[in-house]
């Protein structure tokens, strides 16, 4: 049900955004956990995991400045795997998770438009914060696979805060694709002294495609 | 400190006894008893390898009070297992006894395992608690099993083995037992038993003789009674029986062998008196030949009657070969009977029975059963009833002391009214003087059963019926017992009668040659005197006849010229008449005649029987006579002729 009620909420901010840039992307994310159990000891040595993430978004132009907000959705799949070699144990998980993500950037070098047409190279810088919610995930303890769906651990949004440098080219005044590098880290928001800490660290590539609306219209 | 691991232990528990070491082996492996904390699901069930760590084991009693109680300072493995030998750890100062003074009495037991995760700061964790089941303390010492023991493999009980609360035991197979057995009640065994060792009863049984609960050892329930099978061949070195006392061996029931009844004393004793038996034959038969020999002769016939030729008497030839039959008759019975009583002694070779005791006794009746007897007591047997006093007794016998074979034995409760009286053998008697070896032994006639000696020369006939035995030892004081061989004293009188025979015989050839002499003269009477003969009814048939027909005046005349001639001038000649088979046939008809009217059975007497029953030994016999009878006439004619005097033989 859940997961139906986030899913539709990414489809009608599709529909009704009324922003001046939509954008959508494709690229690989690199996560990793980064956890301590209730005595506070980490565990270590664990491997992150490289998957596929998609994302799409709206960006808005504040008064025709450089500073745009931007909003977008991602469809991210984290994980992480490792083993204990003294105990013989191996673990290992695979979370999908959909995030949103409320944004701000400044634009640099934006090119002009000359002739009703614009090309050339820009380059942003972009702040976000936002929230992840587990769609579907597994782990693997030992060779058996147990639904995360319930555990504390993953089945709670992940707050992120996230840095992401990038570049744009104008194709049109319409069009541009865009590259951008993304690092992000959850954090966790409440009391969680003598509780166990589950944060993710990502890293996030992605190319993309970006409409300019405005001009569309 | 952090918050302690709580563990867990997965136990495997192995117990075993080891023969150099007591203890219960303890094996386990430690295990993290709280999950450990991952994203998502945590890792229960995690060891714990390589941590040093105090391991503490409580045995608890049923009621919870510690039996024993010891910790171990350990390290698990890298697999997180630990292997301890419970019993071998340090004893605490709570453990009120040590690990193998434990009862294990059969009432439930716990193992409380504790455990400690550090040796330095150490605070004891319940680990488990568990009760301890069959297979921990089964190997154990003084187990007290309340249920039933099955044990499919081999059982090796390295101590004793007790069966108490008088359980019985049942074995369905074979037992063999390596060492000596102890059985302190009744054994009682359904089938065949074989002893292959010594058997020695020793049953504290004590009691009358005539009681049946009185002996060790009895045999019942069949009809047959003990067989004895010794190895080897009999022998007197082979006993079948022994019989010992505290004074050593009494007697024994051993083998015989031909060697051993050729030194049997009674055997030897009986074979010589078949050698004089067989002497005496031999001689009467030589003198019976003679007299035939001498019958034969014409000699006799001429005393008186000067030249004149006289035939032999024919009565007197037969009457002499008749008596040489029987004679004869005798010495073949005297050599047939030893050789009779040697196959018949060694066909029975058997068993003998020896004994310090040394007589046959049978019990005998008391005449008057207040009577006192003892040992060595002569007793006069009269009616089958024994006493003291010996007048008018059938027989004369002795007290036994120990016979060694009693008969006739008395109904229970009986024996006073009876005595052991020796019937053969060896018996001390009491006896009074002197007494010889060799001395018969006779009542003394003073009816207390004291016995004298008689030297056998000075015997009297009627002392001869007295005779109780023969002295085998000497009496040098007044008064003394002595040992006295009894029931041997037949062929004492045999000796008398034989005596008394051959006096009997000497006599009848005298009476014989006085009936031939009054015949001689009743036959020249006759014929010289008128109305002799129908006077003294004189049978003529073989009278003499008087040659020359000479008066009575001159018959006188020359009986008193022939007296004087034979006196001082005689013809000196004597007339030897051959003995023909004919004459010995004759005279084996008179033995058998003269046995008959002597009431004895011909037909069962060994040399008449043979001698109707065998035509060649009749033959033989009849030859040997007439040669015997012939050789004693050469020796007689040889005889008369180195004497001078003239011999004719017919």
């Amino acid at each position: 049900m859940k997961r139906v009620l986030i899913s539709l909420t990414f489809i009608l901010f599709m529909l009704t955004s009324n922003g001046q840039i939509l954008y959508f992307g494709v690229g690989k994310t690199f996560s990793n956990f980064k956890y301590k159990d209730s005595q506070a000891t980490s565990l270590n040595h664990l491997k992150g995991y490289n998957q596929p993430s998609y994302c799409v978004g709206g960006r808005y132009s504040l008064f025709y400045s450089p500073w745009h907000v931007s909003f977008d959705a991602m469809y991210n799949r984290y994980g992480a795997k490792g083993s204990d070699p003294k105990l013989g144990n191996y673990y290992e998980w695979d979370a999908t998770y959909l995030g949103t993500n409320l944004g701000i950037d400044y634009e640099f070098f934006r090119p002009p438009i000359n002739y009703n047409e614009q090309h050339g190279l820009s380059l942003f810088v972009r702040v976000t914060v936002g929230a992840d919610f587990l769609l579907d995930g597994t782990q693997n303890l030992n060779n058996t696979l147990t639904d995360l769906n319930g555990v504390e651990e993953f089945d709670k949004p992940f707050y992120f805060v996230k840095g992401i440098i990038g570049v744009n080219y104008y194709l049109s005044k319409t069009y541009m694709v865009f590259a951008q590098y993304a690092e992000g880290r959850s954090f966790l928001i409440g009391d969680y002294k003598g509780k166990e800490q589950l944060n993710i660290l990502t890293h996030n590539i992605s190319l993309g495609v970006a409409i300019n609306l405005f001009y569309r219209k | 400190m952090k918050k302690i691991f709580i563990l867990a232990l997965s136990l495997l528990v192995i117990t075993q006894l080891y023969s150099q070491t007591q203890g219960i082996t303890y094996q386990a492996v430690i295990v993290n008893k709280n999950p450990q904390e991952i994203p998502g699901q945590d890792i229960s069930g995690n060891i714990i390898p390589n941590r040093a760590i105090m391991v503490r084991f409580t045995i608890l009693d049923a009621a919870g009070t510690i039996d024993y109680q010891e910790e171990y300072s350990t390290t698990t493995d890298a697999y997180g297992m630990i292997n301890l030998i419970i019993g071998q750890g340090t004893q605490t100062t709570s453990s009120p006894k040590a690990f193998n003074e434990i009862d294990w009495n059969g009432a439930p037991k716990d193992l409380k395992v504790d455990l400690s995760l550090s040796q330095a700061d150490v605070f004891y964790t319940d680990f488990s608690n568990q009760q301890l089941n069959f297979v921990p303390y089964a190997y154990h010492k003084n187990i007290t099993a309340t249920g039933t023991l099955i044990v499919d493999g081999a059982t090796s009980l390295n101590s004793r083995l007790d069966v108490k609360n008088s359980s019985p035991t049942f074995l369905t197979g074979s037992l063999t037992v390596d060492q000596s057995t102890l059985l302190q009640k009744d054994l009682t065994v359904d089938s065949i038993s074989k002893l292959n060792g010594q058997v020695t009863i020793k049953a504290d049984v004590n009691g009358d003789d005539d009681k049946y609960e009185s002996y060790p050892l009895r045999i019942e329930g069949s009809n047959q009674g003990i067989a004895i099978k010794v190895d080897e061949s009999r022998s007197n070195s082979n006993n079948y029986v022994t019989f010992w006392d505290t004074d050593g061996i009494q007697g024994r029931i051993e083998g015989q062998t031909t060697v051993d009844l050729l030194t049997d004393p009674e055997y030897l004793y009986d074979n010589s008196v078949f050698v004089v038996q067989l002497a005496v034959a031999t001689a009467e038969e030589i003198g019976a030949a003679s007299s035939v020999a001498a019958a034969s002769a014409s000699s006799t016939g001429c005393v008186g009657l000067g030249a004149c030729v006289t035939a032999p008497i024919p009565s007197l030839i037969a009457d002499a070969i008749k008596d040489l039959i029987i004679k004869s008759a005798n010495l073949a019975v005297a050599i047939a009977a030893p050789i009779a009583y040697n196959v018949f002694k060694h066909t029975q070779i058997g068993v003998t029975y020896q004994s310090g005791a040394g007589d046959y006794a049978e019990w005998l009746p008391k005449s008057d059963i207040n009577e006192k007897f003892s040992p060595g007591d002569i007793v006069g047997v009269k009616g089958g009833q024994i006493s003291k006093s010996t007048e008018d007794a059938d027989h004369y016998m002795v007290i036994s002391l120990k016979p060694i074979v009693l008969g006739n034995m008395p109904k229970e409760g009986n024996e006073s009214k009876s005595e052991k009286v020796a019937f053969m053998g060896q018996v001390p008697v009491k006896v009074f003087g002197k007494v010889q070896i060799g001395d018969y032994i006779i009542p003394s006639g003073s009816n207390n059963g004291v016995g004298i000696g008689v030297s056998p020369n000075n015997m009297q006939p009627d002392q001869y019926q007295k005779i109780v035995g023969i002295a085998w030892e000497a009496n040098e004081t007044s008064f003394g017992y002595i040992n006295v061989a009894v029931g041997l004293n037949a062929n004492d009188i045999a000796r008398l009668s034989i005596k008394q025979e051959q006096k009997i015989e000497q006599q009848k050839d005298e009476i014989n040659s006085l009936k031939d002499q009054l015949s001689k003269m009743n036959g020249v009477l006759s014929q010289l005197l008128p109305n002799y003969a129908s006077m003294m009814n004189v049978d003529q048939t073989n009278s003499i006849k008087i040659s020359n027909d000479k008066t009575l005046n001159q018959v006188s005349s020359g009986i008193d010229q022939n007296i004087s001639k034979d006196v001082t001038n005689s013809d000196n000649t004597i007339y030897y008449y051959q003995v023909t088979t004919e004459q010995v046939e004759e005279g084996i008809l008179l033995a058998e005649k003269s046995l008959k009217e002597n009431g004895v059975d011909v037909s069962k007497h060994p040399f008449f029987s043979k001698m109707y029953s065998d035509p060649e030994y009749k033959k033989s016999f009849v030859n040997k006579i007439v040669t015997s009878i012939n050789v004693q006439i050469d020796k007689n004619m040889k005889r008369d002729i180195q004497s001078g005097a003239k011999v004719v033989k017919f």
